[in-house]
């Protein structure tokens, strides 16, 4: 009698306060987003395994996947993501224009982004690294101090080489897939990206090896427009959510081959390395 | 809305340099695209065969394509079947390529107004067709049809600002890859106008005044 | 080839885009054109140099300066354009500039002495504009203007630059679609493709620009407005 009326109290308790944590309830979505009916969300086309054209060409990848899953929390149905490519170059103007009213498109974060855009929690890392035919003599970076390295406009591979290299011979491209052409034709020695396209591109082609030196990491974030706090606010809980019912782990799952999936894993599980 | 003066100073050398590869880009393309005029231009009044309606339809061809589809064709797509140009120097051939086809037809219309006397003249004193051309036809020709073959160059060094498209540094392109960077698009645009607007302004206005100067002998 | 037929959908997306930006465009342009032309046929001598420093501007700067300026200096500006809107007003912009440069030609060719005789006739000046001056410009301006539409529809393609996904900026996807998932890239056949349905839509308007010139010549009017030339913009 006694064990009972001290069990089951003990008992509710602690499933009262179960409770929330299991429903993980995300903040009212706010009125501006709600009248569009649709997630209207910018994202890769060019960038695998984040965002990129699947065999059947439509929209693939983790971030796409996330898109899909915020859509399924805010309007019930994955397929209420209206999604729309964005290019390095042109996802920070496609934001202000209200072409899309959030970008989960490899995004760092940077202070001079930070001044027209608002940054969500960051939900992983990533690190730029570069990519060389195999016979090419580059092995680490400052090899390519007298070369011609290509990069994409707007990135923050573009950044870090002006900021810390600017005397350099820069060929800046619009999409992955013209700068990998570029490689490839021998319009330049290196192609600088986002070292988690660059592994899946290695893998893809022999002919290709990355330099593997890695260098500006930063924090990958969703990107908001400035004053939209409710929108934040909701996208930092979709976030939360995510992180906590583990969704990270099955789409790295569903997009990366075994080999290289630990590599993405930790970019989304541990903290952000220091390096260069 | 603050405009960075501070900001604007510390990137100009940048944008000088861009400046002077417009420059570089731009004198390169006007004087082979006054060559191609040359060439297409007799071509087409010699009547070769093959060769003249050659000239013919690629004029046709480049008036009714754009400028920049021209380019990508070019820079992306020339080197799929094993021309593969130099960034620099796909500018310079697509630039050249556009300007020519003007530049032919600018040079026809030079050579239409020379009178046909003089071509009369030089056969009877002996001279082939194309000794005609080199010593009387083209130079009149040019003479006449300065005016629209510096209108053409100038209208060339204004699209040059198309290469930025390929990522070429000439002006535009090193204050669009500012702006992808800083985000401070009004200080750059704005320098983008300003330099663009002086320019175009200033060549125009030589131009007109070269074109008032050469018809001193007509005028009365 | 297969590879064209295979995206067909994709090309006809793109294609209808281009000719809907080159509509809004022309139609833009041309109230532009007629406002700012007539405008600068007036006497007030501050009007015709408003006008001139107006086309002056958007004929100097590159199209593509002024197309970037609207799209991303807008949203600085308060105003989000997309980049349909942008594009469409980038483009009515400079094609206005032209327009104006078309329709002060065309009036102005219109012979002096219809302007004395009707002032004599007691007409006021917009009468004289709205029942003299205009049905006789707008012949002469026929054939200038479907230059000018030719070249609009060729500007379009700058669409491609800002995220439009008009007729050139779809072959651009369909080349980075095989390039990525077939590993062949077709870019010399595909641009070729996208040059050569330019050179159809735009060849088949400049034919009709030189066949309204022969045509007006034939009533003796001519047609003294030249048609812009992509080389003169």
């Amino acid at each position: 009698m006694t064990l009972f009326r001290r069990v089951v109290p003990t008992l509710l308790l602690a499933m009262s306060l179960a409770g929330p944590a299991l429903a993980q309830q995300l903040p009212p979505l706010p009125e501006t987003v709600r009248s569009q009916g649709v997630l209207r969300a910018g994202v890769r086309c060019d960038q695998p395994p984040y965002g990129f054209r699947g065999p059947d060409g439509g929209f693939a990848g983790v971030e796409v996947d996330m898109a899909r899953q915020m859509a399924a929390w805010a309007f019930g149905s994955a397929d209420k993501a209206e999604l729309a490519c964005v290019t390095a170059e042109n996802r920070i103007p496609q934001l202000q224009a209200r072409r899309v009213d959030l970008l989960i498109a490899t995004l760092g974060v940077t202070p001079d982004r930070a001044r027209v855009i608002d940054f969500s929690d960051p939900y992983r890392w990533g690190g730029s690294d570069m990519l060389v035919k195999r016979d090419s003599p580059i092995q680490k970076l400052d090899d390519v101090r007298n070369r011609t390295v290509i990069m994409l406009r707007g990135t923050t591979q573009a950044s870090w080489f002006d900021e810390n290299m600017p005397g350099l011979n820069a060929l800046r491209l619009n999409t992955a897939s013209d700068a990998l052409q570029a490689l490839l034709q021998g319009r330049g020695e290196a192609y600088a990206h986002d070292a988690a396209t660059l592994v899946v591109i290695a893998t893809r082609d022999p002919s290709l090896r990355l330099v593997g030196k890695p260098f500006a990491v930063s924090d990958a974030a969703v990107g908001v427009r400035k004053g939209e706090p409710e929108w934040l606010a909701w996208i930092n809980a979709a976030l939360a959510r995510m992180k906590a019912e583990n969704l990270y782990m099955l789409w790295v799952e569903r997009w990366v081959p075994n080999e290289t999936r630990p590599f993405y894993i930790s970019a989304f599980n541990d903290p952000r390395p220091k390096a260069r | 809305m603050e405009f960075d003066v501070p900001y604007l100073i510390r990137h100009l050398p940048a944008l000088g340099r861009g400046l002077a590869l417009t420059i570089q880009v731009s004198a390169l393309a006007i004087v082979l695209s006054v060559f191609v005029g040359l060439v297409g231009a007799s071509l087409r009044v010699m009547r070769f065969p093959v060769l003249s309606q050659a000239a013919a339809a690629y004029v046709e061809f480049i008036r009714n394509t754009p400028l920049l589809v021209q380019l990508f064709f070019v820079f992306f797509g020339l080197p799929t079947v094993g021309l593969t140009l130099s960034l620099f120097w796909s500018g310079v051939f697509a630039l050249t390529l556009w300007a020519g086809a003007f530049q032919i037809e600018n040079v026809r219309g030079g050579l239409a107004s020379v009178s046909p006397g003089l071509n009369e003249a030089a056969r009877a004193l002996g001279l082939s067709k194309g000794q005609y051309l080199r010593f009387v036809g083209l130079p009149l020709a040019v003479r006449v049809g300065l005016p629209s073959i510096l209108n053409t160059s100038v209208s060339l060094i204004k699209n040059s600002a198309y290469l930025s498209a390929i990522g070429l540094q000439e002006l535009t392109g090193v204050a669009f890859d500012r702006i992808a960077i800083d985000f401070r698009a009004f200080e750059m645009l704005s320098v983008l106008l300003a330099g663009y607007l002086s320019v175009v302004l200033t060549l125009s206005a030589a131009v007109r005044a070269f074109e008032y100067r050469l018809q001193a002998p007509f005028r009365r | 080839m297969t590879l064209i037929l295979e995206n067909l959908a994709l090309f006809w997306i793109g294609l209808r885009t281009t000719l809907l930006l080159a509509f809004f465009t022309l139609v833009a342009s041309t109230v532009i054109g007629v406002v700012l032309g007539v405008l600068a046929t007036f006497p007030a001598r501050f009007l015709r140099i408003l006008v001139a420093l107006y086309v002056e501007t958007f004929r100097d700067i590159p199209l593509i300066v002024t197309i970037f300026t609207i799209f991303f200096g807008a949203p600085f500006l308060g105003v989000p354009l997309q980049p349909f809107p942008a594009v469409a007003l980038g483009l009515s912009l400079w094609g206005g500039a032209n327009a104006a440069e078309i329709v002060r030609g065309g009036i102005q060719a219109v012979a002096s002495g219809q302007t004395d005789a009707a002032r004599a006739l007691g007409l006021r000046r917009w009468q004289i504009y709205r029942l003299v001056l205009l049905p006789q410009a707008v012949r002469s301006v026929l054939p200038a203007f479907t230059g000018l539409l030719a070249l609009i529809v060729q500007s379009t393609s700058l669409g491609a630059l800002v995220g439009a996904t008009e007729f050139l900026k779809a072959g651009g996807l369909v080349i980075e679609r095989s390039t990525v998932m077939l590993g062949i890239n077709p870019a010399f056949q595909i641009y070729g493709f996208v040059l050569l349905v330019y050179f159809s839509i735009c060849s088949v308007l400049t034919a009709l620009s030189r066949r309204l010139e022969v045509r007006l010549a034939a009533t003796g009017q001519r047609a003294v407005v030249t048609p812009p030339d992509a080389a003169s913009i």
